[in-house]
């Protein structure tokens, strides 16, 4: 048999099995889903939303820190070390509890949904995106440090214009996979009274109870939109080959 | 302009516990090729690395075109850019073409205008030969090239000093001469030059005088041909054994 009859095959039996799959869920209730449909979508948009957000903020955060955490002197390098290392400790959904009720307990003035999900998610992310910037930074060879050094840049000018642009491209991958880790990190903000994408499911399902075709929605809405967020963040790959 | 534009008195240097300059006295005169050589280990990339403070040392002091180096100093970029760097290697930077290369510094330093950073460029580009590479990516050229590049980067700030850290210890053999070419050409214009390298012929050629070191000390500093022809100690007539004949 050659190789392309047994990968005709190979991929006949796929479909086959694929078909089957489906034909085992027809009657799973897809009315439900396509009642639902805004509704839904609309949580697909919060969770995309407070994924990009928090991202956005977290990796602003995440340069900050790292750039603390190597070159600041001790006590701010400490300090940034700290946060890291204790926000990634503790369980993330912690994080969420500490701004919506232990501040609002202690201050005394409450934290909207929104933002209390906005902060907390942001806050996480901060903490592991430090990590991948400074390993992105570190990636880099200390002779571009030392070329920018030696024709006058400032360490400012030096950070920006050489060594965060090739510490991006090199944390690239690691930073997809926060990105996804955060997609369904939001899950979590239901606690906070936000419809997001999984707290509309089961919104759903607790009304109209269809949990295999909610489900399986769910698992394809996730895996969509993790899917469409890796693609975007791939596509900014500056295009140049680093083997110097 | 002082006569001497890089002066050593006494300087020692640690890393860690281990002594890696011992109490170096130098000065160098102004125009003049040096070549530093010696056993790797020797200290002689620390000491150029020292002319422009990327490294700091412990003890005595380094003075670079009449001014002591100190912190102070160190910070001015104005002050930096007069002392020209050629590294080893991966010293281009890799997401930037050949002429963002050479007229980033120009342009962040000196606010030199996109279009005469350029046209300033594109003169030392042509001057070590890679007119035609403006554009391209470091990637896309040969190990030659790419020093060449880096030459015309530290050029294109007008030092008053180069310093070249083994420019071609990391190139094929059939590149190393395009890179000495340049060298022989910049030598012959009258630039005060600091090279650590071990093509002896080239500094024979090129270097009016030849300092060795080994262990952290500068064993033998003496005009070209003398040291060629007879190295006054037994260490430096060792390595040239060595070097000349492997």
């Amino acid at each position: 048999m050659s190789e392309a009859q047994k990968l005709l095959i190979w991929r006949l039996s796929m479909a086959v099995l694929m078909a089957a799959g489906i034909w085992s869920v027809r009657d799973a209730g897809w009315d439900v889903v396509w009642r639902s449909g805004p509704f839904l979508l609309r949580g697909i948009g919060a969770t995309l939303l407070l994924t990009v957000i928090s991202v956005s903020i977290g990796l602003a955060g995440g340069v900050v820190l790292a750039i603390l955490r190597l070159f600041a002197p001790p006590g701010l390098r400490h300090l940034a070390i700290g946060y890291i290392e204790v926000l990634r400790a503790i369980p993330q959904l912690m994080v969420i509890f500490w701004v919506f009720y232990t501040w609002p307990a202690i201050t005394g003035s409450s934290v909207p949904g929104w933002w209390a999900a906005v902060i907390s998610l942001s806050m996480i992310a901060a903490a592991y995106l430090a990590e991948v910037v400074r390993a992105g930074i570190l990636s880099v060879p200390k002779t571009q440090w030392e070329s920018g050094y030696v024709t006058g840049l400032s360490a400012l000018q030096n950070m920006t214009r050489i060594i965060l642009p090739q510490a991006g491209r090199n944390m690239l991958p690691a930073l997809i996979s926060h990105f996804i880790m955060m997609l369904k990190t939001t899950s979590l903000v239901y606690v906070v009274g936000i419809i997001d994408f999984f707290r509309a499911i089961i919104i759903v399902n607790n009304r109209d109870f269809a949990p295999a075709a909610l489900y399986l929605t769910m698992a394809a809405g996730y895996f969509v939109g993790c899917y469409a967020l890796s693609w975007l963040v791939r596509r900014i790959e500056p295009r140049y080959a680093l083997t110097t | 302009m002082p006569d001497s534009p890089i002066r050593f008195r006494s300087v020692s240097k640690w890393f860690g516990t281990s002594q890696v300059l011992k109490g170096i006295d130098l000065t160098f005169g102004m125009g003049h090729v040096v070549v530093v050589c010696g056993p790797s280990g020797s200290g002689k990339s620390t000491l150029l690395r020292c002319i422009n403070g990327l490294e700091r040392v412990q003890e005595g002091q380094i003075e670079v075109l009449g001014q002591e180096l100190t912190d102070r100093t160190l910070r001015s970029s104005g002050f930096r850019a007069e002392i020209g760097m050629v590294f080893q290697r991966f010293s281009l930077y890799p997401h930037m073409s050949v002429l963002q290369n050479v007229t980033l510094a120009p342009r962040l330093v000196r606010g030199t205008t996109a279009a005469a950073a350029k046209e300033r460029a594109i003169r030392m580009l042509t001057r070590v030969g890679l007119a035609d590479k403006v554009d391209a990516y470091p990637a896309e050229l040969s190990g030659g090239q790419q020093q060449r590049v880096a030459i015309a980067r530290a050029l294109v700030m007008d030092p008053k000093i180069m310093l070249f850290d083994e420019p071609t210890s990391a190139l094929d053999p059939e590149m190393i001469h395009e890179v000495l070419d340049v060298m022989r050409d910049l030598a012959a214009s009258g630039m005060t030059m600091v090279i650590v390298t071990h093509e002896m012929g080239f500094a024979r050629e090129v270097a009016r005088r030849i300092i060795f070191m080994d262990e952290g000390e500068v064993v033998e500093d003496s005009e070209t041909s003398a040291f060629f022809s007879a190295p006054a100690t037994d260490r430096a007539q060792r390595f040239l054994d060595k070097i000349l004949h492997h």
